[in-house]
């Protein structure tokens, strides 16, 4: 996952693949351009791997962050 | 160190000490270094004897007798030595003593803390009770106008129904990661649906709505888990829910039963990706957000406590409460049985994120939705979360968010509960255990102005719990 810093208008997955300059298929558009918090105008998106390293480092671009498995706490085993 | 003295049958000393115990009679003279504790007096032991000669009578496999007469019997008396070396001479003193058969360590005893597998402690019924439900229920207090949203394996209505419950439910503002063929409210029975009947106990009027991220197609091992990205949709959902609500209405409670159960699935600690310790990690962001919309966020503590942590647990000596489940902008809620009694399972302190976890105990380990078979207990702070979820939801229908804020709700929590363990805070029992009474009476301190709790004719006065 990456989180982005967007102007009002940009969260769509047009632009954020320009901004970006991703190639088709390294954001995952099932996932899409997912506000996180509207008070700072931050979303996060999910790229491959490689866009990830290759984005990482433009101007209000954070990440890549984890994507571990999450599980039921229960009953305990 | 506490210790005992077994005495030889009809010893002096033993007699003396007899004598001693309960009059002015001085005390005789004891073994060097012995302090007696008079308190306690001494307790005759019957002496193991066998019928084969020569056969040693404290064997466990050989048949014996026990003699109980009074000249045939050894006593026992308890008291205390120094530590260290004094301790040393004291027991060689004690030992070669002409009347004592040997000392012994009197170590301290505890009763078993419920653990997985163990049978139900209690009734959905007896949390029912605990929790005031009848009480609240006359204050119109039971989750009605709010939305309680349960974050986890999917929710069968019709299970509930069949269960003895009727919630409202609300499949337009439930949500389901794609490829999932069921629909929200008619997912198979599993771990979401304990969580939904939990909730229930405390919250029968409010509106249930499904967010099933652990349905999720994209990990499929184990077959119920889904990937931090999937909560991250739900709870970009659960945001447009809080902001269509009216200020003056805002009730919206989450649960969360769910985390991570190892580190190695995570980016290391430090890593600027890493989500365990990291506020700046996108759900940790998405939590904080819905929090300042005005949800009440509760996540379990976990179930890696350390006297029986579940057997998945990998997080060696690190911090188990991690990540969402120990953010500060939510409860952390560990488990307690229906006796008051922290489960053995349930995780321990500190958190990652915010050092004070958990905060509350809340009830587990009952007999309640048999989700998981007949006469199966409702268990794991899984249990816990959804049980005080309802109580949340329960009381948010007298006090919304824009009345009190959850983050002012989570304080007065914090403050009423009934402290338990050490004194103060602790990272067993958190601030202790949940007093919905207490609670109550705190809310209405704090808020008068409440839109529904003055509302009711009968009005029982509700009496906090005995702290």
């Amino acid at each position: 996952m990456l989180t982005l810093e967007l102007a009002p208008g940009e969260a769509t997955t047009a632009t954020v693949r320009r901004k970006l300059g991703l190639r088709s298929g390294e954001l995952d558009p099932s996932f899409g351009i997912v506000e996180i918090d509207p008070r700072k105008n931050l979303y996060t998106v999910l790229v491959d791997e490689k866009a990830a390293e290759r984005v990482i480092g433009q101007p209000g671009v954070k990440g890549p962050h984890s994507n571990p498995p999450i599980e039921p706490f229960g009953p305990p085993e | 160190m506490r210790v005992m003295l077994q005495l030889r049958p009809a010893s002096p000393l033993r007699l003396a000490l007899e004598a001693s115990i309960g009059d002015a009679t001085p005390e005789p003279a004891l073994p060097a270094g012995f302090v007696l504790d008079t308190s306690f007096a001494p307790t005759p032991i019957p002496a193991p004897r066998t019928a084969e000669e020569g056969a040693d009578p404290f064997s466990l496999t050989v048949p014996r007798t026990f003699a109980t007469a009074p000249d045939e019997v050894t006593h026992v008396v308890r008291g205390t030595i120094p530590d260290g070396p004094d301790g040393a001479r004291a027991i060689a003193e004690a030992t070669a003593h002409p009347d004592v058969v040997g000392v012994f360590s009197d170590p301290t005893i505890e009763t078993y803390l419920t653990c997985g597998g163990d049978p139900p402690v209690g009734t959905n019924r007896d949390v029912a009770r605990l929790l005031r439900v009848a009480d609240l229920a006359a204050r119109r207090l039971d989750g009605r106008g709010v939305t309680l949203a349960i974050v986890d394996t999917g929710v069968n209505i019709a299970y509930l129904q069949s269960h003895g419950q009727n919630p409202t439910f609300n499949r337009r503002k439930s949500w389901k990661p794609s490829g999932v063929p069921t629909r929200p409210g008619e997912h198979p029975v599993n771990h979401g649906t304990m969580c939904a009947y939990d909730a229930g106990i405390a919250a029968p009027g409010a509106t249930l709505i499904d967010h099933a991220v652990l349905l999720s197609q994209q990990h499929t091992t184990p077959v119920m888990a889904g990937l931090l990205s999937d909560a991250v949709l739900a709870y970009s959902k659960l945001l447009r829910v809080a902001a269509a609500m009216p200020a003056a209405r805002r009730g919206l409670v989450v649960s969360n039963s769910w985390g991570i159960f190892r580190q190695d699935m995570d980016f290391p600690v430090g890593h600027p990706g890493n989500y365990s310790d990291n506020p700046r990690h996108p759900f940790n962001i998405i939590v904080a957000s819905l929090d300042a919309a005005g949800a009440d966020i509760l996540f379990a503590a976990g179930n890696c406590g350390r006297e029986c942590p579940d057997g998945r647990c990998a997080f060696g000596a690190a911090r188990s409460i991690c990540g969402a489940n120990s953010h500060p902008s939510v409860l952390s809620v560990a488990g307690m049985d229906t006796k008051g009694k922290r489960v053995g399972y349930s995780s321990q302190g500190p958190g990652r994120l915010s050092e004070q976890k958990p905060d509350v105990l809340a009830y587990t380990h009952y007999k309640g939705s048999e989700v998981f078979g007949r006469g199966e207990a409702d268990s794991g702070t899984s249990a816990a979360c959804p049980t005080l979820a309802g109580l949340i939801a329960a009381v948010r229908s007298g006090w919304s968010a824009g009345a009190v804020s959850p983050a002012q709700l989570r304080s007065l929590l914090r403050r009423t509960a009934k402290d338990i363990g050490r004194a103060g805070f602790d990272y067993d029992n958190g601030f202790g255990a949940v007093d919905a009474a207490a609670l109550v009476a705190a809310l209405r301190a704090a808020s008068p102005a409440a839109r529904a709790a003055g509302s009711t004719r009968r009005r029982p006065k509700l009496v906090p719990s005995e702290r």
